[in-house]
């Protein structure tokens, strides 16, 4: 296990790598430089920064200084904070994507999940129908549709919820967005769970447990779901990444201060560090995820252990 | 092996399927609307009664206000953009201050007077002796010297050092052409007294000094060693971030949340503490305009810093009490290039410029803005040169003249945008262009960085485009257009245009000076380089509890002058 790991992880670095060389090069053929203003810089101004920013050498250096600095830590400094270093911005900006992803999540397991396994145990009848055209419905509106909605309909009208801003996890701040955001996956969540558990419960042990006479809760928490989970499992690791990567439009809708409104702002503005730093992050956090993912899977489904 | 019990709970058979709902579920069931039904009541219960961030911010003398986007940076000499002069000027203060009412008149800054020369080539400042930093130390004259000492170095890299080649020897010492800062025209007569000799008469320069590039900064913290690694003039220092600034402005830091909001507090050390109205101020960083429209709505700021052009008619007639359009110096215009054919030929920029109906363009699109056809906006006692009108039969001749009888042997041209704001604009400029003219134009969107690129590099047709200016004279709209200029992108350049401007800065007599310059802009607006659209105006939503806010052509409010009336 620990072999499959390690193996795992040497090939997380690698991808890593790869993401590095390919945001290097795409964002050094981009038209125009990081230096573009409404108001055009003048010339001698704008070779004196991109000095500064080490942006004057031939690309072959530069590539091999932006590895050397990375490896030992240092993002470097933004182009468009001037100022600012590249770890700073994350480090105020990725925790608020982070805790917004997680109350996202929690949302979208506390809503997906059950909703799964109530359509799963009445397959067939309203409940299920009108649960799944609601799954569908949430999968089919896009966040920035929900997202305005709710802000205008909770926040603005009804003034029960901040219409815009972030006060931390703990307030009243996040419920819309978490909602805006988790809703999505929640739906999705609910159609694997639901799946799931079909698969489970129409199988010969869960016959042989009713044939045991034991109770319909019993059988349908203690033995169906955690082989019926097994699909909802295996999407969690990548959407929770997703989810925070995912936030953009959600961070502009709500104002939150999370790091895809700087990743966004980094490529208009051709922040080639922040750029990187951004990319990185998020590559590293899909890697960790799906290696998560993979060690929860192998939990859940003793059959796996043996591949 | 395929027995199948009838009484299977979990049965595929209909007959059966029904039997099966387990308990839990159904108790689930009655506590999950039990449990909705208290959340929404806890909601309600909480919101009912509970004040909105704007009615708390009223008793606690704090304005509210959207600042559109995150500062770069708070270091007068390392940044650009509005977002960020708008905290700068509550933080820092310049030789003369805004009026809170009137654009052309001054109110003193960290100067209490000043004097000129005939010629207004040599000011003196006299520094009020009673100014001081937010630690307590005194503003003094040396402390201006070494702000446009570390303005003007090259090793900075300031992108607005422009605004203070103004002084002698300035743009010399900028470009490194010069390495002495003595023989720059900036010199602290005693500690309370700044001298400033200029290249040319400038009757404007209180007015300029109202722009945060010429704002001091703090000698003796931007030197303090633990702030820099080499030396103070170069661009990554520390002493401007949270924790370090001193400003000497009416407020100071008081927090700073990335990328959400800054909040500042009462500067107790400001020279005319007694006499600032507000308790602080919250900027917040929303990009969105919708999102801070309905914020406002949502009673969470008092001030907007733009409603979308598709919520105005919205807003007129649901909430008309919170709408401001007021006018803004700034211009829209369409850039064309003057190297392309049949771009080339002034006959065909004029018509293209005659078959444009501005009435319409700014009733549907450009709403609240006001139609123009000179480049100039109104200020202080520049008159702008009488322009071409809407003229479109004029524009089919003028076309017919230049080889293109009913558009007919007209290239396909293209008009470039960025924004998709622009869009709308572009569509209508296509559909006047083959209404009056009968010529077909496409539109071509690009991203910002491109689309910068391909101006500057000439690769474009025609372009979206527009200017705000600096400060209230028309040199900050007429310099853009000389020859190699970083924001011309034309093409265009005349000599006699730019000797019309030396003329002008040459021109000790204000009124004389501003003849010349009307000279200069019409020679420009004959040779239709630009096709100006629109005049700016800045169309936001503002709270009536706020008290001594008024229109503003520049937009920059003194801070200090605002109060907020709490109910």
């Amino acid at each position: 296990m620990l072999k499959t790991i390690l193996g795992r992880l040497g090939q997380g670095i690698l991808v890593l790598l790869v993401l590095y060389s390919l945001t290097f090069i795409l964002v050094r053929t981009l038209p125009g430089d990081p230096f573009m203003e409404e108001k055009a810089i003048p010339e001698h101004v704008k070779e004196k920064k991109k000095a500064a920013y080490g942006l004057n050498d031939d690309l072959p250096t530069q590539y091999l200084n932006n590895l050397g600095k990375i490896l030992k830590g240092d993002f470097g400094y933004s182009t468009m904070m001037t100022g600012r270093d590249v770890s700073e911005i994350i480090k105020h900006s990725f925790p608020v994507s982070f805790q917004l992803g997680i109350a996202a999540m929690i949302i979208a397991m506390l809503i997906g999940i059950p909703a799964g396994i109530i359509s799963a145990a009445r397959k067939n009848t309203l409940i299920d129908f009108s649960t799944m055209a609601i799954a569908m419905i949430g999968i089919c509106l896009p966040s920035f549709v929900i997202g305005p909605i709710l802000a205008t309909w909770i926040g603005q009208s009804m003034k029960l919820l901040p219409a815009a801003g972030w006060d931390g996890f703990f307030s009243s701040s996040i419920i819309l967005p978490a909602v805006t955001l988790g809703l999505i996956t929640g739906a999705y969540l609910s159609r694997l769970t639901r799946a799931g558990m079909l698969d489970i419960l129409g199988q010969d042990f869960i016959r042989t447990a009713q044939a045991k006479g034991l109770k319909e809760k019993s059988i349908l928490f203690k033995h169906a779901l955690k082989g019926g989970m097994i699909p909802a499992v295996a999407y969690l690791g990548p959407a929770f990444a997703g989810t925070i990567s995912g936030s953009i439009i959600i961070e502009q809708i709500f104002h939150i201060p999370g790091m895809g409104q700087q990743f966004i702002k980094a490529i208009n503005k051709q922040d080639p560090f922040l750029i990187q730093g951004c990319v990185l992050l998020y590559g590293s956090l899909i890697v960790i995820a799906n290696l998560v993912t993979d060690i929860v899977q192998v939990y859940l489904n003793p059959r796996l252990r043996k591949s | 092996m395929t027995c199948r019990c009838k009484d299977t709970p979990l049965s595929n058979e209909s007959g059966s399927r029904e039997k099966f709902i387990p308990f839990p579920l159904i108790l689930s069931k009655v506590r999950a609307v039990r449990f909705i039904g208290i959340f929404t009541l806890c909601c309600l219960l909480s919101a009912c009664g509970k004040k909105t961030q704007v009615e708390q911010a009223n008793e606690d003398g704090i304005l509210i206000v959207g600042n559109a986007a995150e500062p770069k940076s708070l270091d007068p000499h390392i940044v650009t953009g509005v977002p960020e002069s708008k905290v700068i000027t509550s933080l820092f203060e310049g030789l003369v201050a805004d009026h809170p009412s009137k654009d052309d008149e001054m109110a003193p800054g960290a100067a209490s007077s000043w004097e000129h020369n005939e010629t207004f080539t040599e000011w003196t400042f006299h520094l009020n002796p009673k100014a001081q930093w937010s630690d307590k130390i005194p503003v003094t004259a040396h402390d201006f010297v070494f702000s446009y000492h570390r303005m003007l170095h090259p090793d900075i890299a300031a992108p607005y050092a422009e605004m203070l080649y103004f002084i002698e020897g300035a743009e010399a010492f900028n470009r490194g052409g010069n390495t002495d800062f003595s023989s720059v025209g900036v010199t602290a007569v005693d500690d309370f007294t700044l001298f400033i000799k200029l290249r040319e008469p400038t009757p404007f320069l209180p007015s300029i000094t109202r722009h945060y590039t010429w704002f001091p900064v703090p000698k003796h913290v931007v030197t303090n060693p633990k702030f820099f690694d080499k030396s103070p003039f170069e661009s990554f220092t520390e002493w401007s971030k949270f924790g370090n600034l001193v400003g000497n402005g009416p407020f100071q830091l008081k927090s700073w949340v990335f990328g959400g909001h800054i909040e500042v507090e009462r500067n107790p050390y400001y020279w005319d503490a007694e006499n600032v109205g507000l308790n602080g101020i919250r900027f917040l960083a929303i990009g969105n305009f919708y999102t801070e429209s309905r914020a406002f709505l949502a009673g969470q700021l008092h001030t907007t810093y733009r409603l979308p052009a598709d919520m105005v008619e919205r807003i007129k007639k649901k909430y008309p009490q919170y709408l401001k359009e007021e006018p803004y110096v700034g211009t829209v215009f369409f850039r064309l290039n003057t190297t392309k054919k049949p771009l080339n030929l002034q006959p065909v920029r004029e018509a293209m410029a005659l078959a444009i109906d501005r009435d319409q363009l700014c009733k549907y699109i450009y709403t609240g803005y006001t139609p123009t056809t000179s480049y100039v906006p109104k200020m202080g006692h520049y008159l702008a040169p009488p322009s071409l009108t809407f003229d479109p039969e004029r524009a089919k001749k003028l076309l017919a003249e230049a080889g293109f009888p009913n558009g007919k042997g007209f290239p396909r041209l293209s008009i470039l945008i960025s924004n998709p704001d622009a869009r709308s604009s572009a569509e209508a400029m296509q559909a006047m262009w083959r209404q009056n003219l009968d010529i077909i134009v496409d539109i071509k969107n690009l991203d910002w960085g491109s689309y910068i690129t391909a101006q500057q590099s000439l690769e474009y047709d025609i372009a979206v485009a527009g200017w705000i200016g600096d400060y209230l004279d028309p040199t900050t709209f007429l310099g853009i257009f000389t020859k190699g200029n970083g924001n011309n992108n034309t093409g265009w350049s005349s000599p006699k245009y730019e000797k019309l401007l030396t003329d002008a800065a040459h021109k000790p007599d204000p009124t004389e000076r501003l003849k010349t310059l009307a000279q200069a802009e019409q020679l420009f607006m004959s040779e239709y380089p630009i096709i100006p659209v629109a005049w700016y105006s800045r169309i936001y939503l503002h709270r009536p509890e706020v008290k001594g806010w008024f229109p503003l052509l520049l937009d920059n409010h003194p801070w200090k002058t605002i109060s907020l009336e709490s109910k």
